[in-house]
């Protein structure tokens, strides 16, 4: 066996050839297999066989490497070799640079079809096109859309408030304050009735009825109410500012009249008035200080017996020259009236209210009509449900001798301002000039009929009368006659005049005063 | 300035929330890719859904229309009542209150990102082959949507929405006049 060995060891050196190899290879194999046929073998033959073994292999390497090295090109590389040398680029090209890694997941390679500078992998993209989204937003979703409509309903439920509030806007725009003052309460009561404090249509409707006054008694009650709607800190801030120059306002106003009625009550004993004394203790108010009182919470007043904070301020110029215009008119002078009355307008020209009809009348009476227009538009500026306007505006027509309009104008009032008793004794006088006696007296009964009008006035009746006289109506005029003897009235001297025959029905309503008083 | 809009955000988070919801569903009708999720993130993308751009102009006019008129009309349903109650009546109690604030939050969250806005507009007036009556018809409509981005960009949204809040019941007046006439029309 050693010779075949070392002769198949010898034919593979003498032949260094694939052919060779092959054989070695083949004897080195028939060996091993021949020593598996044996039964027994020794140790030392074993181990030597074993020698022999390793020898070749060394020698078939070393061979191979030879070769390889020596001619590369010419060597065949097994399949199995070549499979190998896949596997290991496939696992070359796995490794992905870092800045081509999916920002998702961090394993796959970006989908740069849709952008070299795409982000993500397409299996992440398909992911992200499914992106749960929490519950709670879907909560939040009916919740709102379920909110929504409670306010809705909210806002249904006390549509009619609203819309009275609407209603005051439009007629403040129209300068309706009389109607926009009126639907600011009706709004604010059924706000009440529900327990809601409204505080704008409260300080509107103050505000709205300041601008619609018709009596002095009403000033101090709106004082009130601004105090009892607005807290002192309230008063303090910016958008109610005006509010609190309104109150402070009216607490003046009071306090002026207030000082005016002081002096007037000193001599109340005696049979006529001192009026220049009067009008001279009113002339010293001017520049002087008096105290009103600061606003204060009603809750604190209850805990706070302290002392009430109070302003300073100076008596109202603009009522003391109108307290003594009515001093002067009292006493019967009426040069001077007019001058009071433009001081006033000077001083205060939104005080419309407060000199307007005044001022129209008297330069009506003086046959200033372009002033008495002025003053009219000034009026119907203001507020344009102003009744003396209306009066003015007839009056002013009828001195004109346009009589059809000063009925127009009447019932242009009658229909503003509801059923003023002046504006139909205006009305009834154009018909008495324009010799519609029945017409007039018609008006003039309706208007003495205490069941329909509660305002019964001397110039009523004393127009009741001459209707009734130039109608022919004996009872009516009888009528008129016991009014007069009923309420103590004195003749004035111009219907005593009329009734003698010394004046006319035309001449009593368009000389002098123009009408059936002095 | 991310910081100030981030508070912005968080103050207004009713409507901010509810924006993200809308343009999640529409991202979800679209299949739009989303990026991020998150509603409150400290960048200029805070209360608004972070997806992928889309290229269709139907797409980029609902991702901003839908959100705006969800916002707006839920938005007004509550200052119906609570504007009417608090400026045009001065009622202040809880519930006016409650839903003033829900309003104004709402108010506050109508327009779309920079982006989405911006997108929309390359979408209707750049590229070739754009319907000239489209442009015209959506140029109010997309000058609106970035003039309120940019607005909401630097924080004046929650100002302007205040502003609306109080202007909202003297603005609306003509409606109430017409409803009025409704309801007369339905109780005779």
């Amino acid at each position: 066996m050693d010779e075949n060995k070392d002769q198949g060891l010898s034919s593979n050196r003498e032949n260094p050839n694939d052919e060779g190899a092959a054989q070695a290879s083949e004897k080195a194999r028939d060996t091993v297999s021949d020593y598996d046929k044996k039964d027994d073998y020794s140790e030392d033959e074993l181990e030597n066989e074993l020698e022999h073994l390793s020898e070749l292999f060394k020698t078939e390497l070393d061979k191979a490497t030879e070769e390889f090295e020596n001619e590369p090109d010419e060597i065949e590389i097994d399949e199995e070799v070549k499979e190998l040398d896949d596997i290991k680029e496939q696992l070359e090209k796995e490794v992905i640079p870092e800045d081509m890694l999916c920002r998702c997941c961090g394993e796959r390679e970006r989908d740069i079809s849709h952008g070299q500078d795409y982000e993500y992998c397409s299996h992440c993209r398909e992911g992200m096109r499914h992106y749960p989204m929490g519950i709670q937003y879907l909560l939040l979703a009916f919740l709102t859309v379920f909110l929504a409509g409670v306010s809705v309903f909210l806002f249904l439920k006390n549509f009619d408030a609203l819309y009275r509030i609407r209603e005051a806007e439009v007629f403040l725009s129209e300068s309706k304050m009389t109607s926009a003052a009126k639907k600011y309460k009706d709004a604010d009561f059924v706000f009440s009735e529900k327990s809601l404090n409204a505080k704008r249509l409260k300080l509107k409707a103050v505000e709205t009825s300041f601008n619609s006054i018709s009596s002095f008694g009403a000033l101090n009650t709106l004082s009130t109410q601004l105090d009892a709607i607005l807290s002192p800190i309230e008063f303090k801030l910016f958008w109610n500012s005006r509010y609190y120059n309104l109150r402070n306002e009216l607490l003046t106003i009071t306090a002026t009249l207030n000082a005016y009625s002081e002096i007037v009550s000193k001599y109340k004993e005696e049979e006529t008035l001192p009026y220049d004394t009067i009008v001279s203790l009113l002339e010293e108010l001017i520049g002087k200080t008096t105290e009103i009182a600061a606003p204060k919470s009603p809750k604190v007043s209850l805990i706070n017996s302290g002392e009430n904070k109070t302003i300073t301020v100076e008596y109202n110029k603009a009522f003391i020259r109108f307290c003594q215009y009515l001093m002067l008119l009292q006493k019967g002078e009426k040069d001077d009236l007019t001058t009071y009355l433009e001081e006033i307008r000077e001083l205060t020209p939104a005080y419309v209210w407060l000199y307007g009809y005044e001022l129209g009348m008297d330069y009506v009476q003086n046959g200033n009509f372009d002033e008495a227009e002025n003053i009219r538009d000034l009026l119907l500026k203001y507020n344009r449900e102003d009744q003396y306007a209306y009066i003015l505006k007839a009056v002013i027509f009828r001195l004109q001798k346009n009589y059809d309009a000063a009925v127009k104008s009447c019932d242009e009032g009658i229909e503003l301002c509801g059923d003023v008793s002046e504006l139909y004794r205006q009305k009834a006088i154009c018909c008495i000039i324009t010799k519609k006696y029945d017409q007039a007296l018609d008006i003039m009964k309706d208007l003495n009929d205490e069941t329909k009008h509660q305002s019964i006035y001397i110039e009523t009746i004393f127009t009741l009368a001459i209707a009734a006289d130039l109608a022919g109506d004996e009872k009516a005029l009888e009528g008129a006659e016991d009014m007069i003897e009923f309420y103590k009235i004195e003749y004035s001297e111009k219907l005593k005049s009329y009734f003698k025959g010394e004046l006319s029905a035309e001449q009593l309503f368009t000389t002098g005063t123009c009408d059936v008083i002095d | 300035m991310n910081v100030l809009f981030f508070i912005t955000r968080i103050i207004t988070f009713f409507g901010s929330s509810l924006r993200c919801f809308w343009e999640f569903v529409v991202c979800r009708i679209f299949k739009l890719p989303i990026e991020d999720i998150r509603c409150f993130k400290i960048s200029e993308m805070c209360s608004h859904i972070e997806h992928e751009i889309t290229e269709k102009a139907g797409q980029s006019f609902l991702l901003c229309a839908l959100p705006f008129a969800l916002n707006f009309c839920l938005g007004s349903c509550f200052l119906a009542y609570s504007s009417y109650y608090v400026f045009y009546a001065g009622v202040v109690n809880f519930n006016s209150v409650f839903f003033l604030i829900i309003g104004i939050s709402l108010y506050s969250n109508l327009f779309p990102s920079v982006e989405n806005a911006l997108s929309l507009k390359d979408n209707i007036y750049s590229g070739e082959g754009k319907n000239l009556f489209v442009k015209i018809i959506l140029a109010p409509f997309t000058a609106l949507m970035l003039f309120g981005a940019y607005l909401e960009k630097y924080s004046l949204s929650v100002l302007a929405s205040i502003a609306a809040a109080i202007a909202f019941p003297f603005i609306t007046d003509p409606i109430l006049y017409v409803i009025s006439r409704i309801m007369m029309e339905l109780k005779s």
